[in-house]
């Protein structure tokens, strides 16, 4: 498998705050890749770099390069339209927007003005955020009348409307009920197939369940990362081992 | 995909033209708002500068006569007489004379209203009273004018047996009507402001609420409140339109508030519709106009500054 | 002794309490006191009809035109401006930066200046160097725009009512949660979409009224049109953007301090002054619940 994403000597300040400090990792085509690490580590941070989600954020700084299928990320000119949409996000909290089902699905397509294909994409999409049959015959109906699961589920679909080659997973099963969240996994599983997916999860056992590889974040720097097996069953850092087994966290 | 697709997808060379359009068209509104502001005062100053460099100006009036008394010792305003003769005193105090029972009657009012509704009242009535006053600050200056001249001036006139039917009372009722809803709602917000853990504290002392209200969160709210007072004071020196109706327009120099009197505001309004344009007449109303507003700038600087140190206040004693 | 503290507590607060109902008091007799007054002079006639008979008769429909045309050109004019700025303020602006510091001073002081002087301001800019500009330019010196008229009065109220449109505008782009801004940027759009798309859409019911209460005030306010528009009678309704115009606000005002026979005026003057309370009023309370709705929505964000 190749490397689609590639992530030497990272490191974010806020300000002068530290959040990162000289990450390097790859990621592999085809894979989940889970990260994990108790709150404040960094996590987030690092999902948000990205897709340069962060430089809404006032006092941004950077050092280092991430590269996108060997293109940096970083540089000034990158459309950052055109990079959103192939790094795409799912959020915590699932955020439906004001409007239908359908309304919300066209998001993408209405921001890019791909709206006229779009159509096709909606069953395929719903079907595959494992939705389908539970929203086909409301699809016009308003987005906030769906439980939140249902909600975080739309929320991937959206993300998926975009047709990414990565998907970037903030944490998407936190508050969710174990239907919701075993189908988000399960739809997951699925999609790697078709794209890659990072996946930062604060629960150490969804990670085990889902990823192939995993990485442990902790006050903004790497540990270790390495298949999911090893992290778990014969972590080389004494950190990771306390954390997996959930001596802190 | 491979790598040179990806790269000319993502590399865009310059930002989309229409997006820098709408920023600057954006930004450009913003800077709209600050030149409306200068030349404001650009252009009502400069129909005043030559009150103070025109030689033909000078033959008829300049800052200083306007100040000092006149030959016959007294101060009079008659710019339309056989020899003009232009004063700043009459204004001057006919202005404050209203402003001051406006503000004995509104602060005193508003400030009450404001603690009642941040400290004592019930939700029911701070949701009432709170349109209430919206409303009345809603109520068009020219009607409130029109009220006091119909229908107040009678009841002051019969209740207090004084010759002028028209005068500081009679407007400065009127005005503090116009006063009150600016003192309540700085007032109030101030008094909100107080976060809750200061009555707590209070309360946990043993304090009952007037208590708390009185020697807690007003003076901790007082910057709050004096910006009240000082807008109040602004807003009631600028007003034009009560005034106008109510005040008698006699601009007599006299520290009698059942008298007539003329305001700066009124002034203005009371005889700018005659001036001839470019005579020393127009500029000494524009002049009028000038002092108005750096006075207001001033005074409205000032509550600003007020209003920062309650907030800086409240948080670092918070911290 | 704690009896004591009990007696002036009690008093104290009787006092405040009587001091708001002093308050409302105030605004019912005045509005009793026109709403008596002006009730048999109302009819459809009345705001249907010309006036007749010097004022005594009739009815006072080219004020209420006048009013309705000046409002509506006002709004055109600070509307967009207004969102516009509230949009950079909010949207665009690095918090914090110098220009921001500025807008707000600015925007406050505008508050503060008395209508007087915006007066002032329409006469000294609008019509001696903007309309004298133009007359020189595209009418070879003759006067067409140099002289007061609907259009400079509309603009002159459109700077004063700017800081409202402003402040209301803001205050519905805050009412929109981030998220879902983010939701929108990370989907790919670009900052105007993000306005466009998420924010402008939601924030319609704040735009609305920051714009019902500078009609509001437009309506209401008469010393900065007294000198930039405003007649006390014109045989002629207002059809030219440099005609000039019969307004409610300014018809009460002449009205009331030089009417030859105050006695024969008065009906007329009482339901004028009516109509232009109900109007002001009327407006005024829908913003109040628009705003109240918005404030409660942000308040659950």
């Amino acid at each position: 498998m190749s490397t689609i994403v590639e992530v030497r000597n990272f490191s974010v300040w806020y300000g002068s705050h530290p959040a990162l400090s000289d990450i390097t990792l790859d990621v592999l085509e085809h894979e989940i890749l889970g990260i994990i690490g108790p709150a404040g580590s960094g996590k987030t941070t690092f999902l948000r770099s990205l897709n340069r989600l962060n430089d809404l954020l006032p006092d941004f700084r950077v050092q280092g390069t991430i590269q996108f299928r060997g293109v940096e990320i970083n540089r000034r000119d990158v459309d950052l339209a055109v990079l959103r949409r192939k790094l795409g996000m799912v959020f915590a909290v699932p955020v439906p927007l004001p409007g239908s089902i359908f309304e919300n699905l066209m998001l993408g397509p209405r921001l890019n003005k791909t709206k006229a294909d779009a159509g096709s994409l909606v069953e395929k999409t719903l079907k595959a955020a494992y939705l389908w049959d539970e929203v086909k015959d409301r699809l016009h109906q308003s987005a906030f009348a769906l439980s939140g699961g249902q909600q975080q589920r739309l929320c991937l679909a959206r993300t998926l409307m975009m047709e990414p080659d990565v998907l970037l997973l903030d944490e998407p099963c936190s508050g969710l009920d174990p239907i919701s969240t075993a189908k988000i996994e399960e739809a997951l599983v699925r999609l790697k197939r078709e794209l890659t997916v990072i996946l930062v999860t604060n629960n150490v056992m969804q990670a085990s369940r889902v990823a192939d590889r995993t990485a442990f974040f902790l006050q903004g720097r790497l540990i270790e990362y390495g298949a999911t097996e090893q992290i778990f069953v014969n972590p080389r850092e004494k950190q990771t081992h306390e954390y997996v087994s959930g001596r802190f966290g | 995909m491979d790598q040179r697709q990806d790269e000319l997808l993502l590399l865009k060379g310059r930002p989309r033209l229409i997006e820098t359009l709408l920023e600057t068209a954006v930004r450009s509104s913003a800077v709209i708002v600050i030149a409306a502001l200068v030349l404001i005062f650009v252009f009502v100053a400069k129909e005043a500068i030559p009150l103070l460099t025109s030689a033909d100006v000078h033959n008829e009036v300049t800052v200083w006569t306007m100040v000092r008394p006149q030959e016959s010792g007294d101060f009079s305003w008659q710019p339309v007489s056989e020899k003009p003769k232009y004063s700043l005193p009459p204004l001057i105090v006919g202005t404050l004379k209203v402003s001051i029972v406006a503000l004995l009657i509104a602060i005193p009012l508003a400030i009450l209203a404001a603690i009642y509704t941040s400290e004592f009242a019930p939700q029911q009535f701070r949701e009432l009273l709170k349109p209430v006053v919206e409303l009345l600050a809603g109520m068009p200056s020219v009607v409130i004018g029109f009220f006091a001249l119909m229908v107040v001036a009678t009841w002051v006139q019969d209740a207090f047996g004084l010759i002028f039917r028209l005068n500081a009372i009679t407007a400065g009722i009127g005005l503090s009507l116009a006063v009150i809803p600016i003192v309540y709602t700085v007032a109030e917000d101030a008094l909100s402001a107080v976060p809750q853990a200061f009555r707590d504290g209070s309360t946990a002392l043993g304090a009952n609420p007037w208590q708390t209200a009185w020697r807690v969160v007003l003076p901790a709210a007082m910057p709050g409140v004096f910006a009240a007072c000082v807008l109040g004071f602004g807003r009631a020196i600028g007003e034009t339109m009560i005034v106008l109706m109510a005040s008698g327009n006699a601009a007599m120099m006299s520290f009698d508030p059942a008298e007539s009197f003329r305001s700066f505001s009124a002034t203005i309004a009371a005889e700018l519709g005659e001036v001839v344009y470019g005579s020393p007449h127009y500029h000494v109303l524009f002049f009028l106009g000038a002092f108005l507003f750096v006075v207001t700038f001033l005074l409205n600087l000032a509550a600003h500054w007020y209003v920062a140190r309650l907030r800086a206040r409240l948080e670092g004693k918070l911290k | 002794m704690r009896r004591w503290i009990k007696f002036v507590g009690l008093a104290f607060t009787s006092l405040t309490g009587l001091a708001c109902l002093i308050i409302v008091a105030m605004v019912a007799i005045i509005l009793g006191d026109i709403a008596i007054h002006a009730w048999p002079r109302l009819s459809w006639e009345f705001i249907h009809g010309q006036p007749r008979a010097g004022m005594t008769e009739g009815g006072i429909f080219p004020a209420i035109f006048g009013t309705a045309a000046l409002v509506l050109l006002m709004t055109l004019a600070v509307v967009p401006l207004g969102v516009a700025a509230a949009i950079y303020l909010h949207e665009y602006a690095r918090q914090g930066s110098k220009l921001v510091h500025l807008v707000r001073l600015a925007l406050h002081n505008l508050a503060g200046v008395p209508a007087i002087v915006f007066g002032l301001f329409g006469l000294g800019f609008f019509i001696e160097f903007v309309g004298a500009g133009i007359d020189r330019a595209f009418y070879g010196g003759a006067l067409a725009f140099g002289q007061p008229c609907i259009l400079w009065a509309a603009l002159t109220l459109a700077v004063l009512t700017l800081p409202t449109v402003v402040v209301a505008t803001e205050e519905a782009l805050r009412a929109v949660p981030i998220s879902y801004r983010e939701v929108a940027y990370a989907a790919g759009a670009t900052r105007w979409q993000v306005v466009q798309h998420v924010v402008l859409p939601q924030s319609v019911g704040g735009i609305l009224t920051g714009t019902i209460l500078a009609v509001s005030r437009g309506a209401g306010e008469v010393a900065p049109i007294m000198f930039t528009g405003a007649a006390y009678y014109l045989p002629y309704l207002p059809k030219k953007l440099n005609d000039q115009f019969m307004e409610l606000g300014y018809h009460i005002y002449v009205l009331t301090t030089q009417s030859p026979d105050v006695e024969a005026t008065k009906p007329i003057l009482y339901a004028t002054v009516f109509v232009l309370l109900v109007l002001t009023f009327a407006l005024n309370f829908v913003a109040i619940i628009l705003r109240s709705r918005i404030r409660r929505r942000l308040r659950a964000a």
